[in-house]
């Protein structure tokens, strides 16, 4: 499996910018949807913290 | 070793997107020790590959509520939020606890990274149901669908009619996976789980062998319909235990060595699920199952949503590159 181009990424992101996920893929081919969320979710971890190792707490139901 | 999902930490070593979703680097604890994955347990850090990765976890409080008409006329309601950090931690977590090789620390060799662990949600699934009146299990069993639906829930059910010893209702369900991205690695193990909300038995059958969850092949084609009711093969894949063995969560069916073959390294594997007595051919009344008029057994659990949720159903294989042949050099 090859990672995403630059250019595909930068397509993806640029779908992204101004909505929710969820908006942003309702309307898309599923192999699209698929592509834009694995973009989304990268920068997601990108934002919190890769390195932290995170545990689930029970009391707020998510994960710290 | 044994793994506590209740204690189970993870550290993202890397992330990043892949063609069709996302692939993360990754090592794992249980009760503060860290786990060895592979064969031998001396890997730090496995890969992971998520395809169409879920995004939506269930929230009480959530933001996203979808409901839909359960077959009975019940509504259905699940409230949701899109967490795209936490979605992929449950995911994570819910695919680590299922995997055959987990190790203890013992054997890790620091920075080593492992074979991949893909997991693949559904591209299409469907419950698919004839619902009758008064007929017998084998004219039940031999009827064409009349149902078939593609929202939240889907289910293995079968029920009685009002007349003694007949029934009403038999529920299927079809899974199909795009696998191509396998290619031409070697698959180690794979597992199947789907995420039961709701365990029903009016029937006193669920403990009884017939109430397991039968795990098959699928024949249908990716558009969902009624027909699809009779499209399944004869070849078993793997079972769970008797339906009071089960819990609320993911249930996971480990695939044998006809399901590990039936895997599609370049297409679709498509996967069904039906009760045991439904796939054995045996009648349930008098094969565990007590006659009561209108009753029922039912296992209720989560379709794939089209945004994808922590607790859809999916497909996760252990596999590793294929190797080449071994040389051997002489040095004189």
């Amino acid at each position: 499996m090859e990672k995403l181009s630059d250019a595909k990424i930068k397509a993806a992101e640029a779908k992204l910018r101004g909505k929710t996920v969820r908006g942003a893929i309702e309307n898309l081919e599923a192999k699209e949807k698929a592509g834009i969320k694995g973009v989304a979710i990268a920068n997601a971890f990108k934002t919190a913290s890769k390195k932290k190792r995170y545990r689930f707490d029970k009391a707020t139901k998510t994960w710290k | 070793m044994e793994i506590n999902l209740e204690t189970l930490e993870i550290e993202i070593v890397d992330i990043e997107p892949i063609e069709g979703g996302v692939q993360v680097f990754a090592r794992a604890w249980s009760d503060g020790q860290q786990i060895g994955f592979g064969k031998d347990g001396t890997v730090d850090i496995e890969r992971f590959r998520i395809f169409n990765p879920p995004i939506l976890v269930p929230d009480e409080n959530g933001d996203i509520v979808l409901e839909s008409l359960d077959n009975d006329g019940q509504t259905q309601t699940r409230t949701l939020r899109e967490d795209l950090v936490s979605a992929l931690l449950i995911e994570l977590s819910t695919t680590i606890v299922s995997l055959k090789n987990l190790h203890d620390s013992s054997r890790i060799v620091v920075g080593k990274r492992g074979n991949t662990t893909s997991t693949f949600y559904p591209s299409m699934d469907e419950l698919v149901a004839h619902f009758g009146l008064n007929t017998t299990w084998a004219s039940m069993r031999a009827a064409a669908g009349n149902f078939h639906e593609t929202a939240i829930n889907s289910s293995v059910k079968i029920e009685f009619s009002t007349t003694s010893n007949q029934y009403e209702e038999i529920h299927r369900h079809h899974s199909h996976h795009d696998t191509s991205a396998i290619g031409t690695d070697n698959i180690i193990s794979a597992n199947f789980q789907f995420y039961v909300d709701q365990f029903t038995d009016q029937i006193s059958a669920s403990s009884s062998a017939n109430s397991a969850v039968v795990l098959i092949e699928s024949t249908s084609d990716s558009t969902p319909a009624n027909s699809d009711f009779k499209s399944f093969g004869t070849t078993e894949f793997g079972r769970t235990g008797a339906q009071n063995t089960m819990s609320i969560g993911y249930v996971t069916i480990d695939l044998n060595s006809s399901g590990l073959s039936a895997i599609n390294k370049t297409g679709t594997t498509k996967l069904g699920l039906k009760y045991g007595w439904d796939f054995d051919n045996l009648t349930p009344h008098t094969n565990g199952a007590t006659y009561v008029s209108g009753g029922e057994i039912r296992i209720r659990f989560y379709q794939a949503d089209q945004s994808g949720t922590s607790q859809d159903p999916k497909l996760v294989i252990e596999h590793e590159a294929a190797g080449g042949a071994r040389r051997i050099f002489m040095v004189t």
